[in-house]
């Protein structure tokens, strides 16, 4: 409970101070219309481009995108800090003063930023999701809805625990950006159905970084019942508790590693 | 850029040295080391793979180095494109303070108007022209399609030509934008 309240109130004075530089808040309102119009644009140019893929139909596509959107929005909102220790802070000298608190530090680099640009993303998808679904003819399961919904939150726990693992390599190279990024671009190859790609990749995408697990194998239960919802709810959990333990492990047996940079 | 919100961008500023120039080494060095890293390893095994393989048919080798030496030429251009549109992005800090909202503007600029958010030949026709002859184009797309031998060199000399002019063309725009900022700087201690 003191954590909770200790959480808002951290976020309340980091988004006050970026509300102090008036100019660049209007800048930054701007851009994030900007990267929303750009999004959806992109979309739109996809879909006109490609009438269909591997067999899947038009909006068949368009929902596995905007689906695919949603657990990288909700950990978009939540964990964009770890982005900044993996490429910066380390190396800047800059993460001494969380380790003067007594609060553990992860929970601190958490509690650092809010992004408000998840939320573009989570409307966006939504609307895209919406769109095509009613362009789909599919007999709606309450199953499905279940897992789609476990794909979302859990797959978001999923993602975040791959970026506090990579991250917390920060803690032993000093610099861990690129390997995050590396790791973080698999996501996109998720926005796609499974079924176009080739077995390995499939394979690694559904066993070893799950994006595939949380986002394909939900929407394909969801429009052609390939899978057992309920089952598929349970290992998407069970995948997102393991790798959160490990992500925290590794995370705690490097962080006993750090050593200040100065600053 | 969060140099200018900590205040130590005021330790840069007395130094003298080049304050464009310091940025542009440290890009150049960055480019360097990465492509001696990774670049190259990376490209030979990718090469050697593919043509044991057989998916490189018909591969003649003179025209091979002429895009190869291009994708070089371009590379570069391409880093210092990069280099020079952050530059101006970084003065701009100078007006507002603090990055945050112009970081996320150049990302979301770059990552649409240079391909990497969606291949520019999925444009429609109109925009496709504008983009393509805008200096984004030239930061990824473009080296990758010479590489690739997808443009033909005369196209190949013709993008890096258009990079080259644009790098100038921004140069001399930062310089001015820089003299104009240089005065509006508030140094927050450092």
């Amino acid at each position: 409970m003191r954590y909770v309240h200790l959480y808002f109130t951290c976020i309340k004075r980091s988004m006050i101070s970026r509300l102090e530089y008036k100019k660049d808040t209007i800048v930054a309102l701007f851009s994030f219309f900007f990267s929303n119009f750009c999004s959806l644009a992109a979309i739109y140019f996809i879909l006109q481009a490609i009438p269909a893929l591997a067999g899947y139909s038009l909006p068949e596509v368009g929902f596995f995108y905007g689906f695919s959107m949603m657990p990288i929005a909700l950990d978009h909102l939540f964990s964009d800090e770890f982005w900044l220790v993996a490429y910066r802070r380390v190396k800047d000298g800059d993460m001494d003063m969380h380790f003067l608190r007594p609060v553990p530090v992860m929970f601190q680099v958490f509690a650092e930023t809010f992004q408000p640009e998840g939320f573009g993303e989570l409307i966006l998808g939504a609307a895209l999701i919406t769109v095509c679904a009613l362009n789909l003819t599919v007999k709606v399961t309450f199953g499905a809805i279940a897992v789609l919904c476990v794909g979302a939150v859990f797959g978001a726990i999923i993602i975040t625990s791959l970026k506090v693992a990579m991250a917390a390599l920060a803690f032993i190279f000093k610099r861990s950006g690129p390997l995050l990024q590396v790791i973080y671009n698999f996501s996109s190859y998720a926005k796609y159905p499974l079924a176009i790609y080739p077995w390995l990749i499939r394979t690694l995408l559904i066993f070893v970084l799950p994006f595939g697990l949380f986002i394909s194998l939900p929407v394909d239960t969801l429009l052609y019942g390939t899978y057992n919802p309920w089952l598929l709810c349970l290992a998407i959990i069970g995948c997102s508790a393991v790798f959160f333990a490990v992500a925290a492990w590794i995370w705690t047996v490097c962080e006993r590693r750090y050593e200040s940079t100065g600053s | 850029m969060p140099t200018s919100k900590k205040g130590t961008v005021g330790n840069y500023l007395i130094k003298p040295i080049s304050y464009r120039g310091k940025f542009a080494a440290t890009s150049l060095g960055n480019l360097l080391t990465m492509t001696l890293m990774f670049g190259v390893p990376l490209y030979a095994a990718a090469l050697v793979t593919l043509g044991v393989l057989g998916f490189l048919p018909g591969l003649s080798f003179p025209a091979f180095f002429a895009h190869l030496g291009l994708f070089l030429l371009s590379g570069l251009c391409a880093s210092l494109l990069n280099d020079t549109i952050s530059y101006i992005f970084g003065i701009l800090c100078f007006y507002t303070s603090s990055g945050w909202g112009l970081n996320s503007l150049k990302v979301t600029l770059i990552s649409f108007l240079s391909g990497t958010l969606l291949p520019i030949a999925f444009f429609p026709k109109g925009l496709r022209e504008v983009v393509s002859r805008m200096p984004f184009a030239g930061m990824s797309q473009n080296p990758v399609l010479i590489l690739m031998m997808k443009y033909d060199l005369k196209e190949s000399l013709r993008c890096v030509a258009l990079s080259v002019a644009w790098i100038v063309v921004l140069e001399l725009f930062a310089k001015l934008l820089f003299s104009h900022a240089v005065r509006k700087v508030t140094v927050h201690g450092g």
